[in-house]
């Protein structure tokens, strides 16, 4: 047959020594220091976010002891009350932007080539970008710290405390310029794992095959496309009327403060899905390995991921029940807030279903999921009570708000992470976690964890408000304020043997095979650590449980992992068709490059001008910047992005 | 008595399993921390306690007794979902298989069940149910306690500052207006409206058991009420971080007989009593020099609006919004030194001799 | 399916015009940069819904003359890139290089119009809230345009480096695309700046 000259017939062959060499010489990344700045590979850039994120969690640990340490009784003066608030409003930023998000975006970018069956992301330098542009944003915002000017105004930074009259120094343009920077990475990352998951994929892999973590992650980065302009634009608002005389939201001059928290919480609300969604995905993929059957209600649970995430956009107003305004728009938030827990409820009975009915094994990953459905539940439930709006008015800005984000926090996103590394662990290192720390591990941090934090419901019901750096006795929150304290400390402790599991693993571990705990997806079919390739030959999938699929019998066709296309003329993999994953297109994609992290630096430049109004060292990043972008974005012969292509 | 016993009885089920596998260590804790939640929540529903004075799960007055009753179920309702999903996930875990249990998935066989999906609708169903009569019971109770029962005759304006509370009296009789600080008295059994407005930056008015919050946004109006239904003193606390201070920035509301309030109202509208002492005269004149630009004394030219008025300062029970307690020592402490108490409040630390600080301490102590 | 490898016809490899991965990530990035546009028209409403000391805008509808060029020009210029694009794809390089060096021209017009207006404001980004929500739109939409300008000049220099093709000119339809985007916004801008105020 004539085939012209921009296709190509592909290959299709065994998997076989020579080929998986030939590929493996042609993918792996520069040894060393050279190899870690210019990564383009998917595998590399998820261990970075990984590893990343959790120096941020301890960050952001370190600076809850201190606030801990002041609270631990009535009218200590450990700290002022500028450095509580400071701790405070960077203790909720630093676990919430650049702890609870990029640790999922780890996984993700760790994993979704290999469970999607791709040799990597559509965007591999887009990749690296996102996540070198989440270091230097989280760098620049503590570099506040070095000044003694860290934001100090809360995660949520209302004005007009945030306004330069009663803020006058640069703390809040730290807050407001860090989460612009940080955006580009969300943004980023987000439009990556889109277009990923709507053409990288293997045969056979159409959407009702996907893990429901491809789900939790597709809706929450599709959200984010959606939420993090709103907070981009809100951050640009208030650094305009910080820096340059804007009326925004300074009420004296015609300004809306209300305005703020409008913008903040159309973007705030639907990141706290975007944090949660993923994790719960990787639960509703791992707890069914440790069950040892299929998720139940696959439809339904990926369904209601979705479902959760667009309701999400609609409950916003709930953070302002008490500003004042007309009881019915109030209803309505009041109501959509009531109903967003049905998709959630749906994914906890799937859960409960799964172990009722399956034959649960009693590992360290188990005990953490399962750990998580109790959480879970709290969380959701002191959640659901400040849906109703006069009780609202009493739960608001106390303790009670506070237990309820850290049940979500901690237990719907730091939980199922540590339980997914105890699953992955051995995928990514090649060597199992080991499994009696991992027990003590998992008690002493549900222990902690719950010695501290359930107590905070009391402390909210006896009337304690939230950001406050001390508090007179006599008031009855003494007590439970020292439980607290003991209780985060062993929590501490937990997380602390967790990564001496971790450290003490990567050198003495049990050696893993490639699948150690006998699960059903494609990750597992590739040896422990992957080879950067991921697939020697594509594989083409015909169930949602791959490695299952012989024994469970239930498949219309087979799937075939060790027979497919070999795309080995250079970084190439599959694109497929949106909907039925029917190949496509041959996607060629860049090696290694020093782009991402240049352009990095540029941004860095751009935004350390904005800061100290040095505008000549703005321009020059913005102007180098540009160059860089277009080197970037110059065609490549070998990718098939201009005519002529060196080699077919 | 009846909920020790119960507690008690909760946390003794454990000892009546033998074995000492990790999973009844699971059910021990969370049986543990369940009775301790209930000890708790049952021992908060006693009459408002001098000691849990900000506690809202006990409420005075037409606005809070609806929501009290509200917040107890949903607290119940939530309660009994814990309790059920915890159960189910303990018993689900540990019930008896038909293999034996393992810590290797390799040596547990797959299976796939086909019973399964009626967890979801079942779940899913009640869920509804439970989420509807919530639903309903808010609205019900949102209008409830949306606007005062009858039209409130008492009318005050909340003005809030960084950090303290600026308490305006309003009247059709513009002789009987008049401006306090911090300490709001009203009269019991009678809806007051309050309007509430901030002169720098958001706050929130709050006396957990009298009513829930409103902010105080600058540039808005808003309006709530509150009511007392027996005489008492409420302690309130912002609810919503707006500085350096907020953790000081409490206020009272003293709800007093009808008569009593009407005759408190009149005599916050009197000067101070005719300075008696040469001491009492020289603390005014020093008062009005380095106090007089912030603070106001009615009867006395001290005009300034920066910082709370101080007309009859005595009556109050504490000073710096909640902060000390209204005595001789704590007064001079905190005029000496306000930085060291409220540290960034804006009171500024000012030069004055042992003598002038003697004679300004009198003064005040003269505002009964 | 029996045979899992249905795919006898031969695929095509690399970036190829709707298909390709760099189409696709400026859709989802033209998404994202319209809902910033969508909420920036929210602040707007909502500042223009609440109660006025006196008119809404303070000075009164905006003049139309600069902002009817500016409409012209983003409307041409999409019909130039379209041009463009379409002689790209029938191999009609002067067709590609003519299209390309109008659209540059009109977006350069684009931004000068953009210019005078804002110098001829009576108003300025300090002086009450109207002004800074003017300026804020107009020059977050001029920054896109400045964009735009960019890409318009390297695909042009791309162009005339002779690195397109028939089948492979992804990088002038993507650009294309990215216009239509810009100008839709400008719509948008302009009914919301502009016109709203007279319906009022």
């Amino acid at each position: 047959m004539t085939v012209a000259e921009h296709e190509r017939l592909p290959e299709v062959t065994e998997r076989n020594p020579s080929l998986e060499a030939k590929l493996h010489a042609m993918w792996e990344s520069a040894p060393g220091l050279r190899g870690w700045l210019s990564t383009v590979d998917h595998k590399e850039i998820g261990v970075l976010y990984l590893v990343t994120a959790f120096g941020f969690l301890v960050a952001g640990g370190i600076e809850a002891v201190f606030m801990r340490l002041q609270l631990s009784g009535p009218n200590q003066h450990l700290l002022t009350p500028e450095q509580y608030n400071q701790l405070f409003s960077m203790h909720g930023n630093t676990m919430i932007f650049w702890y609870a998000f990029p640790v999922l975006s780890g996984f993700s970018n760790y994993f979704w080539p290999l469970l999607l069956g791709a040799r990597d992301m559509a965007f591999p330098r887009l990749n690296a970008f996102s996540y070198w542009v989440f270091l230097a944003s989280g760098i620049f915002v503590y570099c506040s710290f070095l000044i003694g000017a860290a934001p100090n105004d809360g995660w949520f930074n209302y004005p007009p405390y945030g306004s330069r009259e009663f803020n006058p120094g640069p703390n809040i343009d730290f807050y407001l310029l860090g989460l612009i920077f940080f955006g580009i990475s969300l943004t980023a990352g987000g439009i990556n794992f889109v277009v990923t998951t709507l053409r990288a994929r293997c045969p056979g892999m159409s959407v009702n095959r996907f893990p429901i973590v491809i789900w939790g992650t597709l809706s929450a980065n599709a959200a984010g496309l959606l939420a993090v302009p709103t907070v981009s634009a809100a951050c640009l608002m208030l650094w305009l009327d910080r820096n340059f005389g804007t009326h925004f939201f300074n009420a004296a001059n015609g300004g809306q403060p209300l305005l703020w928290q409008h913008l903040f919480w159309m973007f705030a609300h639907p990141w706290v899905y975007m944090i949660v969604l993923p994790a719960m995905g990787i639960v509703s993929d791992a707890l069914p390995v440790f069950c040892r059957r299929p998720l139940v209600g696959y439809t339904a649970v990926a369904l209601s991921t979705v479902v959760t995430m667009m309701i999400g956009f609609g409950l916003w107003v709930h953070h302002m029940f008490a500003t004042g305004l007309p009881v019915l728009g109030m209803s309505f938030f009041a109501a959509t807030s009531i109903l967003i827990s049905l998709p959630s409820g749906v994914q906890l009975f799937s859960w409960l279903a799964t172990i009722w009915t399956g034959r649960p094994v009693f590992t360290t990953a188990f005990y953490f999921f399962a750990g998580f459905i109790v959480l879970f539940v709290i969380g959701g439930v002191s959640g659901f009570v400040t849906g109703s709006v006069p009780v609202d008015w009493q739960l608001t800005d106390t303790y009670w708000v506070v237990a309820h984000i850290h049940y979500v926090l901690i237990g719907i996103n730091l939980f199922p992470v540590v339980g997914a590394i105890y699953f992955w662990f051995p995928k990514i290192t090649g060597r199992m976690l080991d499994e009696r720390l991992g027990k003590l591990n998992f008690w002493v941090m549900f222990i902690g964890f719950n010695l501290g934090f359930f107590p905070m419901h009391f402390t909210g019901l006896m009337g304690m408000p939230r950001r406050i750096y001390t508090y007179p006795a006599g008031l009855g929150w003494t007590t439970l304020n020292v439980i607290t304290t003991v209780g985060s400390f062993i929590l501490a402790i937990g997380i602390l043997l967790f990564f001496i599991n971790v450290l003490i693993s990567l050198r003495r571990g049990a050696i893993a095979g490639p699948n150690p705990w006998d699960a059903p997806s494609l990750e597992w079919s590739v040896p422990s650590p992957p080879p950067p390739y991921n697939f020697a030959v594509i594989p083409s999938v015909a169930s949602r449980h791959p490695l299952w699929e012989e024994r469970l019998q239930e498949a219309d066709g087979t799937s075939v992992l060790d027979r497919g296309l070999v795309l080995d003329h250079h970084h190439e993999t599959l694109a497929v068709t949106a909907m039925d994953g029917e190949p496509d297109l041959i996607l060629k994609m860049p090696s290694e490059s020093y782009v991402p992290i240049s352009l990095t630096l540029c941004i860095s430049a751009l935004f350390a001008g904005l800061i100290s109004h040095w505008w000549w060292l703005a321009a020059a990043g913005t102007v180098v910047g540009i160059g860089v972008a277009i080197a970037w974005l110059w065609p490549l012969p070998e990718a098939g992005q201009r005519e002529a292509p060196a080699d077919v | 008595m009846d909920r020790n016993r119960r507690a008690e009885k909760a946390s003794s089920r454990p000892d009546e399993k033998t074995g000492t596998s990790a999973q009844l260590q699971k059910l021990d804790r969370a049986t543990g921390r369940i009775s301790l939640a209930v000890f708790f929540l049952l021992s908060a529903s006693a009459p408002a306690r001098a000691d849990a004075p900000m506690a809202y799960t006990v409420g005075f007055g037409a606005r809070n007794f609806p929501v009290v009753n509200l917040l107890w179920a949903l607290l119940i309702v939530s309660l009994l979902v814990i309790l059920i999903v915890t159960g189910l996930v303990i018993a689900g875990v540990l019930r008896p298989r038909d293999v034996p249990r393992s810590t290797d998935p390799r040596l547990v066989p797959l299976e796939r069940p086909e019973r399964g999906l009626a967890w979801i609708y079942i779940g899913t169903a009640i869920s509804a149910a439970v989420l509807v009569g919530a639903a309903i019971w808010t609205f019900s109770t949102l209008a409830a306690v949306s606007g005062p029962p009858r039209d409130a005759k008492v009318k005050i304006h909340v003005i809030g500052h960084q950090w303290w509370w600026e308490v305006r009296y309003d009247s059709d009789d513009t002789s009987r207006i008049f401006t306090t600080a911090n300490e709001i008295h009203i009269p019991a059994g009678e809806p007051v409206r309050v309007e509430l407005s901030s002169v720098d930056v958001i706050h929130s008015f709050w006396v957990p058991q009298l009513s829930g919050k409103t902010d105080l946004i600058p540039g808005q109006r808003n309006d709530t009420w509150i009511e007392a239904d027996r005489p008492g003193t409420y302690r309130g606390q912002c609810g919503e971080y707006c500085g350096l201070q907020h953790a000081h920035m409490a206020l009272a509301v003293i709800s007093e007989q009808p008569a009593q309030f009407q005759s408190w109202w009149t005599h916050q509208l009197e000067g101070p009593p005719a300075s008696q002492t040469e001491t009492v005269a020289a603390g005014e004149t020093n008062f009005i020099a380095k106090c007089g630009i912030c603070h106001a004394v009615r009867g006395t030219t001290a005009g300034g609006r920066l910082g709370p008025d101080l007309s009859h300062l005595m009556t109050r029970q504490t000073i710096a919004a909640g902060t000390l307690p209204n005595t001789p020592g704590y007064l001079s402490g905190w005029i000496a030194d306000p930085q060291h108490i409220k540290p960034g409040n804006l009171m500024p630390l000012l030069d004055l001799s042992g003598a002038q600080l003697a004679a300004i301490r009198q003064f005040l102590e003269n505002l009964k | 399916m029996s045979d899992v490898f249905p795919y006898r016809p031969p695929l095509p490899m690399g970036s190829i015009g709707l298909r390709s991965s760099g189409f696709w990530g400026m859709a989802f990035l033209v998404l994202s940069e319209a809902s910033l546009f969508a909420y920036l028209f929210f602040s707007y409403f909502y500042f223009s819904v609440q109660p006025h000391p006196g008119p809404w805008p303070p000075s009164g509808p905006p003049d139309l003359s600069y902002a009817l060029g500016q409409t012209a020009t983003a409307l041409i210029g999409c019909g130039t890139m379209w041009w463009a694009d379409r002689s790209a794809a029938v191999a009609d390089r002067s067709g590609l290089l003519l299209g390309l060096g109008a659209s540059l021209a009109l977006v350069v017009a684009f931004i000068v119009l953009q210019f005078l207006d804002w110098y001829a404001k009576p108003f300025s980004l300090a002086t009450d809230p109207y002004g800074s929500l003017y300026f804020t739109t107009t020059g977050v939409h001029l920054g896109h345009v400045v964009a735009g300008l960019i890409m318009m000049a390297a695909v042009l220099l791309w162009s005339l480096l002779g690195y397109f093709g028939p089948v492979r000119h992804a990088p002038v339809t993507i650009t294309a695309f990215y216009w239509y985007f810009v100008a839709v916004i400008w719509l948008a801008v302009f009914f919301t700046l502009y016109i709203t105020p007279y319906l009022a």
